[in-house]
């Protein structure tokens, strides 16, 4: 028994550091020299001459805090908008009975088993022709409308017991009132989950970007870190780290803050099994 | 004034519907109807495009490079769903045992690498697998293994991109595999034991069938994330390469498409890969379902 026990920490501590060690390796580095960074071998955990160059390099060399503050917006933007649609939509094919719900039902399903693939080349027409390119927008907009999020959204406010909405409809209340008032609240964990599944999507979203966005001021986080700030410093290692550290970490810091939401939110997909 | 209550207006869902129609037919059904069109046309100058039938599809199936990035996307799904699944349960199961101390920190750990963009990790990890002497061929040459050229040897390349799915991916597993556990209740086991099961007829015959439909969920979840599988080629492998040693069909897609500019051929082949997927999707659902009943 005491034996096993040390087996199960043993190997939980090996794939915890190996889960870890990555990103660790890429913190230190970050705060190393360029020739610190060249020498070979393993190199030390804590650095010979901590230095906090390259992250200064970073921030006055590139436009590191508009990358930031574009990320920050179009990944808020996606969030509040595609939470905000989901919800109303999901609501309505959940609680009202009327001509058509099936079908609406039916087309989102469908569309939903289709990979991305087929969509990329259409869109990048259809966001040229309404004049998104180049524009947040054109990274906020196509995503907006999910059919994830709605059939997730349309799952969990099934369970809204309809005398609820009755009571309210009974002292007088609007449906947008009853909606807003009575309904959402009463499946906030569902709404964080959608919101953090979506802020981090966008956050992380590389390919759509890399298309839409043409002038350098606009890039977001991911196409910066692969384009400006690689192509500047790509024998300064130490600057591409500190860049890619500096994406990351805010996410991370929400992860802490809010540990349930974000498991709830990443493993949306398995509410359907 | 107050009106008797007389059931649910339905005129009053489509206002709720509007604003998700509005947004789903802009970006999703007319472009999929607008893909179908562009199919079967071809580019002949910037934004010029002519009418050409099924001669995109006739391009495509005679088209190496398209069947040979095929072939490496599927490597790289079947690498994935062996690499990360038996592994994520495994850790499911060390961490799922009732007198485990620090299970949040545990799990916290294993699941951090799914946060990380994969752009962000391609960029970070060019420097772990490194040119000569990165960090993993230093760790590995300790424990004797000879180091690996893991960015610019086209017979590793893809193994180098499979490594760093399970690094990405085996927490998130995990925690679905965690969900499964948990939902198998006790007095089987406690049954099972009676009926003086071990260890490994528990697993057998509680564990494996408990967590099977998770498991075929992954499955197929893996597959068809694998069929998008574009950031870590494009950045870590710098665009596919060394040469085309690890282009997928989304690496090639975006090359024809984006960047030759042959929209209607990049429209034809992710139709083509739809309908490969499609197929996959329908034979691991066969294969999974007969393993349930």
């Amino acid at each position: 028994m005491r034996v096993s026990c040390l087996m199960t920490y043993g190997l939980l501590i090996l794939a915890g550091g190996l889960s870890l060690g990555p990103l660790v390796w890429m913190l230190s580095g970050s705060f190393k020299t360029q020739a610190e960074l060249m020498q070979p071998g393993l190199g030390r955990l804590i650095p010979a001459e901590p230095t906090t160059a390259n992250y200064a390099r970073l921030f006055a060399q590139v436009p590191f805090l508009t990358y930031l503050v574009n990320t920050a917006f179009v990944a808020s933007a996606a969030a509040l908008l595609t939470t905000l649609v989901s919800a109303l939509g999901g609501y309505a094919l959940a609680k009202y009975r009327f001509r058509g719900r099936a079908a609406v039902s039916t087309l989102v399903l469908g569309t939903m088993l289709l990979p991305g693939v087929v969509l990329l080349a259409p869109l990048l027409r259809v966001t040229l022709a309404l004049g998104l390119i180049d524009s947040f927008w054109g990274l906020v907009l196509p995503g907006a409308a999910s059919g994830f999020g709605v059939l997730i959204m349309r799952q969990y406010l099934a369970a809204v017991p309809d005398a609820l909405l009755d009571s309210g409809r009974l002292d007088g209340a609007g449906e947008g009132r009853i909606f807003w008032s009575i309904v959402l609240p009463l499946v906030r964990p569902i709404v964080s989950a959608l919101l953090i599944f979506t802020f981090l999507g966008a956050w992380n979203a590389y390919l759509w970007p890399m298309i839409v966005l043409r002038d350098e001021a606009n890039y977001t986080l991911t196409v910066a870190v692969t384009n400006v700030v690689a192509a500047l410093h790509q024998q300064e290692y130490g600057v591409a780290l500190g860049g890619t550290l500096v994406s990351i970490a805010p996410i991370i810091v929400l992860f802490l803050a809010l540990q349930r939401e974000f498991i709830a939110g990443l493993t949306l997909g398995a509410v359907k099994q | 004034m107050r009106r008797a209550w007389r059931g649910a207006p339905a005129s009053a869902a489509w206002w709720f519907l509007a604003p998700f129609l509005a947004l789903f037919a802009t970006f999703t059904v007319y472009p999929l109807a607008y893909s179908v069109y562009l199919a079967l046309r071809q580019s002949v100058g910037p934004g010029v495009d002519v009418y050409v039938g099924g001669d995109n599809f006739a391009r495509l199936l005679r088209d190496e490079v398209f069947w040979e990035s095929l072939g490496r996307t599927a490597y790289f799904a079947a690498g994935s769903i062996l690499g990360q699944l038996p592994l994520a349960l495994g850790l499911a199961l060390l961490v799922n045992q009732r007198r485990l101390r620090l299970r949040g920190l545990w799990r916290t750990m294993l699941f951090l690498p799914v946060l990380v963009g994969a752009a962000f990790i391609a960029v970070g990890f060019r420097l772990v697998f490194g040119v000569q002497d990165g960090v993993l061929n230093q760790l590995l040459g300790r424990l004797g293994v000879p180091a690996l050229d893991w960015l610019r040897d086209p017979d590793v390349v893809l193994n180098t991109l499979v490594l760093t799915g399970v690094w990405m991916f085996t927490g998130f597993n995990m925690v679905y595999f965690l969900a499964g556990l948990q939902g198998i209740p006790q007095e089987l086991y406690e049954a099972a034991a009676i009926d003086g099961a071990g260890a490994w007829q528990r697993f057998c015959a509680v564990t494996l069938p408990g967590i099977w439909p998770i498991a075929a969920f992954l499955i197929t979840a893996s597959t068809i994330g694998s069929f998008g599988l574009f950031d870590l080629p494009w950045v870590l492998t710098d665009r596919g390469g060394p040469g085309r040693a690890s282009t997928t069909v989304m690496v090639y897609l975006y090359e024809r498409g984006f960047l030759a500019g042959d929209i209607g051929y990049a429209a034809a082949m992710g139709w083509l890969v739809t309908l490969v997927l499609l197929v996959i999707a329908l034979v691991q659902l066969r294969v999974t379902r007969a393993r349930a009943d």
